[in-house]
């Protein structure tokens, strides 16, 4: 199982987008790496790329919206983070599109998306809830 | 003088840390000729700008797996596309972590994109770099830091 309680912030709505991207990741994941014949997995792959394009892109956004909110200081670096990600999909969307969804290019595609996803819920985002962690303990 | 072998060690422990949950620490580079003899796993990444050259890590091949493991919670047999991009990704993050590290002492770099090679045999290794040997509970790695100030 990818998500581990040391993932949470403690902000609920933001919690349960992440589980929510993981759980979407797994499922993607597990479909991918699957024994079965190309062909029979490529429409479920495609499928679930279409839902990441889109939740990511809304959850990024809600996280922004929070950290503005909250006034959070490195907001602006981690919405480039945000915004340089969302590029690199974007690409990769293009190639898809481009190429057709060959195996190898969508296997390259989610072992980036795996280790990206983990290092900025546990990294990046974490900082987040340190901070809100070090105003609350202020006040 | 600056230090640029520690940004790349305390990188390397940091993300090690956080998206792994494994400790690393330095060793006398013995344990792992050995280890690193077989099929391993060797990720270049460039450094561009105030600092020059080229980073090589290298992983064992059944530490490769087990890494990738322990990220997906699923079991990898062999170094495919996946995990080969999976661990670059872990590259590109632990050195983008040490240029942000070097950035605070006045060297301003940025990296290039990794590039993954699968070896049988040892290429050589260290001749003209600080090589760092690291030892983690799933086995041990080098990485290989070859920088130099850019040249007026």
């Amino acid at each position: 199982m990818m998500w581990k309680e040391k993932y949470t912030l403690g902000v609920e709505a933001i919690d349960a987008q992440h589980r929510e991207l993981f759980e979407r990741v797994e499922s993607f994941m597990l479909v991918l790496r699957s024994k079965e014949p190309w062909d029979l997995k490529v429409e479920k792959v495609k499928d679930t790329l279409d839902f990441m394009k889109e939740y990511v892109v809304k959850h990024f956004h809600d996280e922004e919206v929070y950290q503005k909110k909250v006034g959070y200081p490195d907001c602006g670096r981690h919405c480039e983070i945000h915004a340089q990600f969302t590029a690199e999909v974007g690409e990769f969307v293009k190639l898809f599109e481009e190429e057709g969804y060959q195996e190898p290019l969508v296997q390259k595609f989610a072992g980036k998306l795996l280790a990206w996803l983990i290092n900025h819920v546990a990294a990046t985002d974490q900082k987040i809830a340190d901070y809100v962690h070090r105003l609350e303990v202020q006040a | 003088m600056t230090d640029f072998v520690h940004p790349f060690f305390k990188a390397t422990q940091e993300v090690f840390r956080l998206m792994l949950d494994l400790d690393i620490q330095k060793s006398s580079g013995e344990a792992q000729a050995n280890e690193t003899l077989d099929k391993a796993v060797y990720v270049s990444i460039g450094i561009v700008g105030d600092l020059e050259g080229t980073i090589h890590y290298c992983f064992p091949e059944s530490m490769t797996l087990e890494m990738v493991r322990i990220l997906s919670g699923m079991e990898m047999a062999e170094l495919d596309d996946f995990v080969a991009s999976a661990l670059s990704e872990i590259v590109n993050i632990i050195s983008g972590n040490a240029v942000t590290d070097l950035f605070e002492n006045h060297y301003t770099c940025d990296i290039l994109p990794p590039a993954v090679e699968v070896s049988e045999r040892r290429p050589e290794w260290g001749a003209k770099g600080n090589v760092l040997p690291l030892q983690t509970d799933i086995g041990p790695m080098e990485v290989d830091i070859r920088l130099a100030r850019k040249s007026a």
